[in-house]
């Protein structure tokens, strides 16, 4: 297959996001008319796009771009995954009241951008690609959270993600070049084949793994580099903040998933041991912060950094099931995140608020608002029947299996912890008396959102099989990873020492 | 195709989804649907009842179908003896709870839907042969008890939910650590109950005590065992009438026999192992819980904590591990479910009307009430064990079973000392309320109605006939615990 085709999905997003940023200068920016254009013309890219996604390197992975880019499970999956949140985050924005009087089409364009890059990071063979792509979700990630100009919060919130992303991008940066001042290469193939070369250089290669650690650390939000996500989410306009709880994630966990669970099995220098440190301090830290909250966003904002957490269960236990339970992981998170978030989205068009306290009695004002918001609350607490519940199963079972059943015993005792804050949610919408009897409005879009996530939620929890199938063969086995080393040796390989 | 197990655990779901469809406008249809699904489902259990078989201890009714195949999880019910009473407990009280809370005015659809899934979850809990099947039906109980405690209930019932919630979730997670272990230890990967039991000799001994208190985590929170009890009394006290019912009739009982059903025979060498300290636990529930009872001077309360204390003479019947101890353990486990939901609903009866629970605040009904007050003391005289009455047949079997057992004698000594404080704070109970000078306050109290004579006189019905006849409830079990123990002799050296 060429690289053409398989770079198509890339181009085709490059292409419409230009497209997009073109569109206001052909219309008055502020029309109705531009912005059902915009609208539709991101649809339209994203539908393309999703019909050029290769289904390539799914037994045997392909790299393609000068060995850059590679092809296979992780990269097919995510791919898809990024694709999801896009049109999810589209379709909440439309709708979205504080967005009256701006013009989108630039902001969609951003969007496509963002996932545009998504695509790259997850497809990144190569050290310099991951920069490239990590880059081209920060940038657009920055500008949306600071789109509502003239509130203060979001640009203060664009400021804060811009300068820990720049930061953290540094730290990246420098890790990447101390490694290759190691192995002679920026290519992840070469890290794979290199690992006695890293045990040999040991010192230097803990620093460059640190580095490449924090970074990857900021960009998925793992405390203690998640300072940044509560005051980002609560500043953003709340799609953007749904998509912030989705996309760096998803980069990150490709990069990690890459980096340390497959190139680096044989020589992981004890940043195994580091992750999963990193993934207890996260799920605890987050979910006792979690407790004293009273906005909303705030809320799910801790709750995206505590589920985080979850996920690296998976991630630290690699080999086949964890790498499984990683994917399963990160595909029922989007469909319950991003459920809660449209939820979160309609509610404060509704009450102008994200506060708790105006929550109170939604049961009865927004019947079916506050029944998937229940849904979606299980899930992410991990009861069953839920997807979510099926989802830490997983991860727990890939866990214990490896023999970390420390990590697994406190990441079920935080999934009670978490419970107690999800269910302030639920009492103020149930047993609280509204402050208003007016039923809140609910517009199609949210309508079609909320019944699609709901659905696979709770169809994931209940026939499970089809979720496990998927992720399981997604997997690429790893006597499939030694053979693309023998064919990738055709192409032209970056720099060997 | 669906088997009849299956049926009557969805058939209230399907009720409870029937009556979201209902307009709100008719609270009278909502109320019909809900008492003929669970009708429908009780009926059917005593279908079930009729056509068993119980000269065997084979589950039957077996349903069993590839659930999720990549864990080799099975969607597999089936009953036996033990799991068939309950399942007939459990779908009586829900009825007679339903039909108890047709005065329920308030958000009446949530209720009842709650109020069915909560039934379906249960039922669940009973039939369930894969370990992972009886997980998810464990787990779904607990939501819809939360909203009936969090909405229904009284003052302090956002606390209470809560409460309850955190605790039986913070014992079950180690319970799904357990399962983990055992699904682990196990070749192949299963969950499946009957294969565990074919493995469970291979198991070793310090793996069994690890696995052995994970599952004692979460069941001892449900039972309540001391000292996870804490969360009872609140919950009981502060939930709707019908609901404290179905927590004491029906929930508690999910704990002993996970025991039972689980920890005992999948693990028999930590159970031969941890029995005396399941026995002490046992008869510091006996005591402490008596003791409780006799200084509550708030009706509800007290029954609350004589529920601690009830279910101590089933778990010091079961840490017996003979065949008489698990007789009484399981029949104390239906003879406290039928007699305690009677008290439950009794409570209601005089707090609707009265507003108070409190037992100085009565005196002398007597005369006023003779019905209710008729019904009530049969009810106390069932719980504090005299004879002839329900209760006192499966005490006394406990007693017995436990008494066999040399190391037990001073623990059973100590917890006959149980009996005599319970029919203390009973007979001081019913002398405070329906004796002496009548209390001219309560001048225009009415005595029962009909609805809450049809919730409540089938079970005063059944707690004389149990006394009478126990056999009706032990020959169906009796195949089954004699198999269980069984069980536990088998690995012996």
């Amino acid at each position: 297959m060429s690289s053409l085709k398989l770079l198509a999905p890339t181009l085709a997003l490059s292409a419409f996001a230009f497209a997009l940023f073109g569109l206001d200068t052909f219309k008055n920016r502020l029309s109705a008319s531009a912005r059902t254009s915009g609208f539709w013309v991101t649809l339209i890219g994203l539908a393309v796009t999703a019909a050029l996604v290769p289904w390539a390197g799914l037994d045997i992975p392909v790299s393609y771009g000068r060995g850059m880019l590679i092809a296979d499970g992780l990269s097919f999956f995510l791919t898809w995954i990024a694709l999801m949140t896009t049109f999810l985050v589209v379709l909440m924005s439309e709708f979205d009241r504080t967005f009256e009087g701006l013009s989108l089409s630039v902001y969609y364009g951003l969007l496509l951008l963002a996932a545009t890059g998504l695509i790259l990071v997850v497809s990144a063979n190569d050290f310099l690609m991951i920069f490239l792509g990590i880059e081209l979700v920060g940038v657009p990630g920055f500008i949306l959270t600071a789109y509502l100009r003239h509130v203060e919060k979001s640009s203060e919130a664009g400021i804060k993600f811009f300068l820990i992303g720049a930061f953290s991008s540094a730290m990246l940066a420098y890790g990447i070049s101390l490694l290759y001042g190691i192995t002679g290469s920026t290519s992840l193939t070469s890290l794979q084949n290199g690992a006695a070369l890293l045990q040999d250089k040991a010192p230097l290669a803990l620093v460059a793994i640190f580095f490449i650690l924090v970074s990857f650390g900021f960009k998925i939000a793992l405390v203690p580099f998640h300072m940044w996500v509560p005051d980002a989410f609560e500043g953003a306009p709340t799609p953007i903040a749904a998509f912030l709880s989705v996309a760096p994630k998803v980069a990150g966990v490709a990069i990690a998933l890459r980096v340390f669970t497959i190139d680096m099995a044989g020589s992981s220098l004890g940043s195994i041991h580091v992750l999963a440190i990193l993934a207890a301090l996260t799920m605890t830290v987050a979910n006792l912060i979690g407790l004293r909250q009273t906005n909303v966003v705030r809320l799910l904002a801790y709750s995206s950094i505590a589920h985080m957490g979850y996920l690296l269960l998976g991630l630290v236990a690699g080999g086949a099931a964890g790498i499984a339970s990683v994917y399963l992981y990160a595909g029922v998170y989007l469909f319950m995140n991003l459920g809660a978030f449209s939820v979160v989205v309609c509610l404060s068009n509704a009450l102008q608020s994200n506060d708790l306290s105006a929550y109170a009695g939604l049961g009865k004002r927004a019947p079916f608002l506050s029944a998937v918001f229940v849904l979606f609350l299980l899930s992410l607490a991990g009861l069953p029947p839920t997807a979510g519940f099926i989802a830490k199963f997983y991860v727990f079972t890939a866990a214990y299996n490896a023999g970390w059943l420390w990590l697994v015993l406190i990441a079920t005792v935080n999934s009670v912890i978490s419970v107690g804050y999800y269910f302030k949610i639920l009492r103020a919408m149930y047993f609280a008396a509204p402050v208003s009897e007016t039923p809140v409005p609910v517009n199609v879009a949210t309508r079609l959102i909320l019944a699609g996530t709901a659905f696979a939620t709770l169809f994931l929890g209940i026939i499970p099989q089809y979720g496990f199938a998927v992720t399981d063969k997604l997997v690429n086995k790893p006597a499939a990873v030694d053979a693309v080393v023998t064919s990738s040796a055709t192409v032209q390989s970056p720099v060997v020492p | 195709m669906m088997g009849v197990l299956s049926l009557i655990t969805f058939l209230p779901l399907l009720g409870g989804i029937l009556i979201l469809l209902v307009p709100k406008e008719k609270p009278q249809l909502v109320r019909v649907v809900a008492a003929a699904s669970s009708g429908a489902a009780f009926i059917a259990s005593l279908w079930l009842w009729a056509n068993f078989n119980s000269g065997t201890s084979d589950f039957q009714y077996v349903e069993k179908f590839n659930w999720i195949p990549t864990f080799n999880i099975h969607y597999f019910m089936g009953v036996d003896g033990l799991s068939l009473m309950l399942l007939i407990l459990t779908t009586l009280l829900t009825l007679l709870s339903i039909i108890m809370s047709f005065n329920i005015e308030l958000r009446i659809k949530e209720y009842f839907f709650f109020f069915l899934l909560l039934e379906t979850a249960m039922l669940g809990v009973f039939v369930s042969l894969d370990l992972f099947l009886f997980y998810v039906f464990w787990e779904l109980t607990l939501v819809p008890m939360y909203f009936l405690i969090g909405i229904w209930g009284g003052p302090k019932k956002e606390y209470a939910a809560i409460k309850f919630f955190l605790f039986t979730l913070f014992g079950s997670v180690f319970m799904l650590i357990a399962l983990l272990a055992l699904y682990f230890n196990s070749a192949p990967h299963t969950f499946d109950y009957l294969e565990l039991l074919k493995q469970s000799p291979t198991l070793a001994k310090s793996l069994q005590l690890w696995i052995f208190l994970g599952l004692y985590l979460g069941f001892a929170v449900k039972i309540p065992a001391f000292p996870f009890h804490t969360w009872l009394p609140l919950a009981h006290v502060e939930a709707p009438t019908a609901v404290s019912v179905i927590l004491a009739g029906v929930l508690l009982k999910m704990g002993t026999y996970g025991i039972l059903r689980f920890s005992f025979p999948l693990l028999p060498l930590a159970a031969q192992r941890l029995a005396y300290a399941i026995a002490v636990v046992a008869a510091i529930n006996i005591v402490y819980g008596a003791f409780c009872s006799l200084a509550q001077t708030d009706i509800k309360r007290m029954i609350a904590y004589s529920s601690v204390n009830h279910m101590g003479y089933a778990l010091l019947g079961m840490a017996s591990l003979n065949v008489i101890g698990f007789n009484g353990a399981a029949l104390q486990m239906i003879n406290h479910g039928i007699i305690t939901g009677a008290l439950f609903m009794l409570v209601g009866v005089i707090y609707d009307r009265a507003h108070t629970r409190d037992v100085n605040a009565f005196g002398g009904l007597g005369t006023k009430l003779p019905v209710y007050t008729g019904i009530m003391t049969l009810a106390c005289f069932a719980s504090l064990g005299l004879p002839l009455l329900s209760g006192f047949v499966s005490e006394f079997l406990c007693f017995l079973g436990s008494f066999q057992v040399v190391q037990y004698r001073y623990l059973t000594l100590i917890s006959l000392l149980g009996i005599l404080i319970t029919a203390a704070f009973f007979l001081i109970m019913i002398k405070k309320v329906f004796l002496g000078p009548f209390n001219t306050k309560w001048e225009n109290l009415k005595d029962m109605d009909a609805r809450e004579l049809i919730a409540t006189v089938p079970l005063c019905v059944l707690m004389i006939l149990f006394g009478i006849l126990p056999s009706i409830l032990l020959s169906p079990m009796n195949a089954t615990l004699t198999h269980l123990v069984d069980l536990l002799k088998l690995p012996q050296p």
